[in-house]
């Protein structure tokens, strides 16, 4: 190709690359509530149980973590030949299926065994569940974020109030609130989405207590952002003797923790944010 | 690339933020025994840093040493050197900050408003953001940051050869020793300078996490 073709495509290349760097690319907007009144509805649907996939037992996380590393080493194994060179290229036909196939194997056997390594004995899998079980009915989860939300918001002088009676009653159901539209300006709606037991690596192995917590903000009005954020809290890791000789006192702490924790996280990413270290309006004290 | 296209792209490296990028410093390690000599505007911090992976204390450290970095929350105004114009602020970035095998550490850096950076056990991937900051403004004293325990689950494949990879950040907790920890660190308590706590607290709207472009094989998680 003549050398001046090829200068405008440099140069097309450093402009983009220049407008990708400075920022004409951007994130969205995170969810912002209006000034103002504004309503804390809870979710009124009972957090789904969630475990990772040790928790599961050994049987079903070397299945599942089989299927991971058998997928993996396929696509591995398809690169292979084209990592080789152009001799892999030129031969590619020949060679994938044999990389492919080994990849396969050598994923899968390798996915498998992990999770037969770390994963829960049945025992301690079925002791895990009744923990989640246990977790998963307790009454008003929802409500036990939003109400700490409240309370740190009243604190602080923002006007905030609990509506405990209007949330969705599943997770896909989306409400305009427009009943409280003459009430509020914003709505902040939590749902505790997920809610477990996850098995952590240690001899004995170690389970912790998480959630999942999902926070929708609903402009009713002018000004503010519409949009959801995602919020995960972990707890720490006791070994499962911990947890029954600990019993429901031990799981009521681990939830108070997290209850509080993520009412605070809710405070500061989405009802009072600080941006770039300066505090605005709202903001909590440092 | 020829002359124009090489000028286009620091031009370009210019414009999109590489001149507002942090000024790096080094810290100066004290050791156990030795007396902390600070310098005109500079502070001592201590503390120590406890990985506990897999459910099992990491320390007494081996290869796996926390490796760690800070910088200042703020730009702030460099010392002028001499015949140096006046600098614009841009932030201090102290990196290459590790620990003994103990997990102890003391070091003398400039006073000023810090935040953790990239945290991790070395030649580990990816790094934990710890989200957590001190404030160590008045120069000539000694500050404790307390004791940080970070408790991770890892997977390592080989020993280490096809790498080390952090699975899961379960938990971040910063305890107050600092009563039993300045003896450990301030030997001479006579030439020691006033100590006080600033213990590492979350930053506010921020969570702990990992950062890096390395993340770990779906294998790992």
């Amino acid at each position: 190709m003549d050398k001046r073709a090829r200068r405008p495509r440099v140069l097309v290349i450093l402009l983009v690359a220049l407008a990708l760097l400075s920022g004409c690319v951007t994130t969205p907007p995170a969810p912002a509530l209006p000034p103002g009144p504004v309503a804390v509805v809870p979710a009124r649907h009972p957090p789904q149980a969630d475990f990772n996939v040790y928790a599961l037992g050994k049987g079903a996380a070397a299945g599942e973590l089989g299927g991971q590393g058998a997928a993996t080493g396929a696509a591995a194994g398809a690169l292979l030949p084209v990592e080789m060179g152009p001799i892999g290229i030129a031969a590619y036909p020949i060679i994938a299926p044999f990389t492919i196939l080994a990849g396969i194997v050598v994923g899968g056997t390798i996915g498998a065994s992990y999770g037969a390594m770390h994963g829960l004995p049945a025992d301690q899998a079925a002791q895990v569940r009744a923990l989640v079980d246990q977790a998963v009915n307790r009454i008003g989860v929802h409500e036990q974020v939003a109400s700490r939300v409240v309370a740190r918001a009243q604190a602080l002088g923002v006007p905030a109030s609990l509506e405990a009676q209007g949330g969705p009653g599943s997770g896909a159901e989306k409400l305009d609130y427009a009943a409280l539209r003459p009430a509020y300006r914003g709505v902040l709606e939590l749902a505790v989405e997920k809610l477990g037991m996850a098995a952590r690596k240690g001899d004995p192995p170690r389970i912790a207590l998480e959630m999942k917590l999902r926070a929708r903000v609903v402009p009713l009005g002018e000004g503010g952002i519409a949009g959801e954020q995602q919020l995960a809290w972990s707890g720490k890791p006791h070994p499962l003797g911990a947890w029954r000789t600990g019993g429901a006192d031990m799981l009521a702490a681990e939830f108070e923790q997290g209850y509080d924790t993520l009412a605070q996280y809710v405070w500061e990413t989405v009802v009072a944010p600080c941006g770039a270290g300066q505090a605005k309006a709202g903001c909590a004290p440092k | 690339m020829n002359l124009p296209g090489i000028a286009m792209l620091l031009a370009s490296l210019l414009v999109t933020g590489c001149a507002s990028m942090p000024e790096t410093q080094m810290a100066r390690r004290v050791d156990p025994g030795q007396a902390p000599a600070l310098r005109t505007g500079e502070v001592l911090i201590y503390g120590r840093i406890l990985f506990i992976e897999n459910g099992a204390s990491k320390a007494p450290y081996g290869l796996g040493k926390p490796l760690w970095s800070v910088i200042t929350r703020q730009p702030v105004v460099a010392p002028q050197a001499d015949g140096a114009g006046p600098q614009p602020p841009r932030r201090r970035n102290i990196p290459f900050l590790s620990t003994r095998k103990d997990g102890v550490f003391a070091y003398a850096i400039p006073a000023g408003h810090y935040e953790m950076g990239g945290l991790v056990p070395f030649y580990y991937t990816p790094f934990i953001e710890p989200a957590l900051e001190f404030d160590a403004s008045e120069a000539g004293r000694a500050y404790c940051l307390g004791d940080l325990e970070v408790d991770y689950d890892a997977s390592s494949w080989l020993g280490g050869l096809w790498g080390n990879y952090i699975t899961h950040l379960n938990h971040v907790e910063v305890i107050d020793r600092c009563d039993g920890l300045a003896g450990q660190v301030l030997v001479d308590a006579t030439a020691a300078p006033p100590a006080k706590k600033a213990l590492l607290s979350r930053i506010y709207g921020r969570i702990p996490g990992f950062s890096g472009q390395f993340v770990p094989p779906p294998i790992h998680r």
